[in-house]
Formats: structure tokens, sequence, C-alpha cells
């Protein structure tokens, strides 16, 4: 037999380059494998697909408020206040709901000793961060082109860019904590789909929180997302009211979620791996 | 070099399987692991390998370990053939191209590379899994029990590769036929139940302290009868159909 044996590239290397490279490989193959697939399944753009569900969203509402003919709560164009607060919603939604997948179990048996359950955490984060980015760069730009709404182009575009991260995060410790309540507790998975998504409503995509009555504000105040969203559209109105804003209670919130997320994870991995 | 320091591994609570070991293991040299049954060979396989955390203690690798030698739970059945491949390859650090036109060489997979993995008979898709063990780049492979499996028709092959692989790279065979060790390796770890496992740079010394260890076991497990003792040659021969490549026809 002739055989040429195919042979390692790197392993002069010192142990710390030989790690880094090992991460790199591992991330890289793993993001262009998982781009083009959804529950095991081939799925091309299956992320991009995610992005319908809030154009939809936006659809309905919009379609709704014109139907009653109200006017835009904020602003002058009513598919660009709806829009503002359902992306950044359904980024933490969706978030929260794909990071379960990765720190499942039997999802965890199904991969090379190389790779480690934060590498997936990290792949399936960035794309959905990119994936919803296509999506809302596409819906502000052709509201833009197309609607004649100039505020739709963000005056304050680093703004925009970290909300949108904080709401990420936020979206990632929800979905690491999840998946663990989920592997104690399975009837979780069925429960917090239904949640995330009726928390919709609560996180203030067609209200202007900042305008609620003063004895209820408080209460929508809790809800970290509603922050976030506030924070997102203090990029594309400059003059938004802030009462309801507060930078520090979101990220405290998402420092402290991913923290107890991450203790609980550490904490119950020998505990959940003899229970399955 | 592998440095096992305190190590130890329980399943489900039970007794510890390997209890607080302690010990450096060459990871440039053909090492059996000879041990009867239930002295916690695949478990030793499976925490050098990284499938299995250990309970207590830490694994220091100072080499690029293998996964188990046919390890295929990490496939996408929904992908196809080349696909998988070609994951394994990159996160492995090897060349796609290399490592197909590899596997391509040595089994004849010309109407399954395209086609999702789900479609392979079960057999083609050990043998892939093999074959992709021997395709990339490692400093030590692991082996549980099997070196290759299937058919007499394939055994030399398998043997080839081994001898291909190991002439440059390490190997940990985990095994509990002293023949096996004879054939394929150079030195040994014996795992005893109750008892600190021994590494021997010499495989003869090795084997014999195994066989002595056996001859007690059985004395012992004669005089109590005990079934599990009996029971637990029977459930290895259950997969037999792939453990028959380990043995060699003389």
């Amino acid at each position: 037999m002739t055989q040429t044996y195919p042979s390692g590239r790197i392993y002069a290397a010192g142990p710390r380059r030989l790690a880094l490279r090992n991460q790199y490989n591992v991330l890289s193959a793993l993001l262009f494998r998982e781009a083009g697939m959804r529950h095991g399944q081939n799925f091309t753009l299956g992320y991009l697909a995610s992005g319908i569900e809030p154009l939809v969203i936006v659809a309905t509402i919009g379609l709704l408020f014109s139907a009653l003919s109200r006017t835009p709560p904020y602003g002058s164009s009513l598919l660009l206040f709806i829009g503002t607060g359902v992306f950044p919603i359904y980024l933490f939604i969706h978030t929260s709901l794909r990071l379960r997948q990765p720190l499942n179990a039997v999802a965890q048996r199904q991969r090379f000793p190389i790779e480690r359950p934060f590498d997936h955490i990290l792949v399936h984060a960035l794309l959905h961060l990119v994936s919803s980015a296509v999506v809302a760069i596409g819906f502000f730009a052709s509201l833009y082109l197309f609607f004649g709404v100039n505020a739709a182009i963000p005056g304050d575009p680093v703004t925009a860019i970290a909300a949108l991260l904080v709401v990420l995060m936020l979206g990632i410790a929800t979905g690491i904590l999840n998946s663990v309540i989920a592997r104690i507790i399975p009837a979780w998975d069925l429960l917090w789909p239904a949640i995330a998504r009726a928390s919709l409503h609560f996180s203030g995509p067609y209200f202007v929180a900042a305008y609620l009555p003063p004895d209820s504000r408080w209460y929508f105040a809790l809800n970290p997302v509603i922050h976030g969203v506030n924070w997102f559209r203090h990029a594309f109105y400059p003059f938004y009211p802030n009462q309801l804003t507060d930078y520090g209670y979101i990220v405290t919130f998402t420092v402290v979620l991913l923290f107890f997320g991450l203790l609980l994870e550490a904490g119950t991995r020998r505990f959940l791996e003899e229970k399955d | 070099m592998i440095r096992l320091d305190n190590v130890s591994f329980a399943y489900q609570r039970g007794r510890n399987e390997i209890d607080g070991v302690t010990i450096d293991l060459p990871s440039h040299r053909r090492m059996a692991i000879l041990g009867g049954p239930e002295t916690g060979k695949t478990t030793l396989v499976g925490l050098l390998a990284g499938i299995l955390d250990p309970t207590g203690g830490r694994i220091e690798r100072r080499a690029h370990l293998s996964f188990p030698a046919g390890y295929n739970r990490a496939f996408r059945f929904a992908s196809s053939v080349r696909q998988n491949i070609v994951f394994a390859a990159r996160i492995y650090d090897a060349d796609p191209g290399e490592v197909v036109d590899f596997i391509c060489g040595i089994l004849d997979l010309r109407d399954w590379i395209d086609r999702p993995m789900r479609d392979l008979p079960v057999r083609t898709r050990l043998s892939v899994a093999y074959a992709l063990t021997y395709a990339l780049p490692f400093d030590t492979y692991l082996f549980d029990n099997i070196i290759g499996p299937g058919d007499p028709a394939t055994r030399d092959l398998w043997r080839q590769l081994y001898e291909a692989r190991t002439a440059t790279a390490g190997a940990v065979v985990a095994t509990r036929q002293p023949r096996v060790a004879e054939a394929y390796c150079d030195c040994a770890l014996v795992l005893r139940r109750d008892a600190s496992p021994l590494f021997f740079e010499n495989l003869r010394d090795a084997i014999a302290l195994f066989e002595a260890d056996a001859a007690a076991g059985q004395a012992a497990s004669a005089v109590s009868q005990d079934h599990r003792a009996v029971e637990a040659p029977s459930l290895e021969e259950g997969r037999a159909g792939t453990q028959a490549m380990a043995r060699i026809a003389e």
C-alpha cells in the first residue's frame, strides 16, 4: 500500500500556541457546519429563517395599529417604532431559546472530545448575532429606501451596537440558565418558549415605557429587556424619553444572571450527567 | 507524556472505577492496558481521550491524544460522509482533502462518499470511523480492544495502518488478551481490581503478573461462585463481531 499519511502541521509549536490553534480550528469548523444546520438537519440559511419571525410580528402589529388608525406612539413612522422594539426583543428571545441546545445532554454526547460546550455556545451566539443583524439591517434599510423614513438610519450607531450586544449577552445568560433548568425540570423546555414570547408584550414594542402611568411603570422597569429596547431606541430617536432607561440595571442583571448560570452549570454538571 | 494526578472516576455513584491513580504514562510508545473484566480499561481510555471527565484529580496531556479509535458518535447523520470527514479533519488540524483521499484510498466509498451518513450500512460507517482515526495525525492513538473492525478480509489492512501510524506515533491499546498485547505493544500498564495499576517497561513481566492475577481471580470466583465474574466475559462476547479483529491468526 502506497498511501501518504496525512500529517499534522503545527505540532512543533509550544503548548499555548497549540491550544490557541486548536480553539481556532474548532470554532471555525463549527461555524461553517452549524451555519447550514438546524436541529441536526441540513437547512441552508437556517439561521436567517429565524429572522422571519420578527418581521411577521412587526407586520402584524403594524397592520393592527393601522386598522385601528392609531398614530405612532413616538416619532412619525409606525413601522420604525415597532421595529426598534421588536428586533432587540427577538434577539433576546431567540438567543435564550437556541442557546439551550449546546448544553443539551444528548448533544453533548454527539461530539468529538475536542469540542467543548462553550465552543458551541460561542458559535451559536455569533451566528445569531450575524443573522439578526442581517435581517435587522435589511429591515431598516428598506424602511429608509422604500418608505422614505429618514430616521431609520440610526443617528448614533455605536449606541445601537452596544445595546444589541448587551441584549445578546442577556439572551446568552438566560439561555445557559434555561438549559440547566430544563435538564432538572424537563417541562421547562415547553414553558420557556411560551413565557419568552409572551414577555414580548411587556418589553415595550408598541408603547413608550416612560409614558406609562407612574404607578405601574416601576413594575415594567423590573423587566431588563425593556431597558435594552429603550437603549436601542436612543440610537434612533435623539430625544427619546429616558426616565425609564437604566443602563446599570440591564448590565448588572446580565452579569448576575451569567454568573449564576455558569455557577449552576458547573455545580450541577456531575449530578445531571448521572441523572441522564 | 501523560501525567495522571490522583485521578478517580465513578459511574452513577457506584464504586470508584478508577481510584486515586497517580502515574506517568509514555505517550510515544506502544503501550497495552492489560486488565481483567471490570478493572476500568475502557474507563481509562475514555478518560485519556477526554470523553469522560474525571470525578477527582486531573490529567495532564503533554501530547495530542486521539479519540478512542472508531469513535462515531460525533457523526452528523444528515450530512454527507465527505462533510463529516472534512469537519473532523478541520477540527483536528489536518488537511481535509488529504484525509478524504486517504480514506477513499483504503475503503471503497465511491458510491457512498456524497450520500448522507445515515444511508451507510452500519459496517461501512464503522469502517469509516476507524479509517478516520488512522487518517488524522495524532501523537498517541487510543484503542479500546479493537484495532480495526470487521471481517478477516480487511484484517491485514488495519494491521498495516496500525504499524504505519505507530512507527512515528504512540498507541495505547486496552485489552484483556495477552496475545493482542504481544502483537501490538512494547510495554504495558496492568490494571488490577482493588490494587493500584503498575507500569512495566517489559511486556513479559506485565503479562506474567496479569496472568497470575487472572488465575488467582478465577480460583477465588470458583470458590465463591461469584456470578458477576462469570457473566462478564459473555457480555464481552456480545460484541464479538468487532472484537474478532483484535485476535490475530498465527
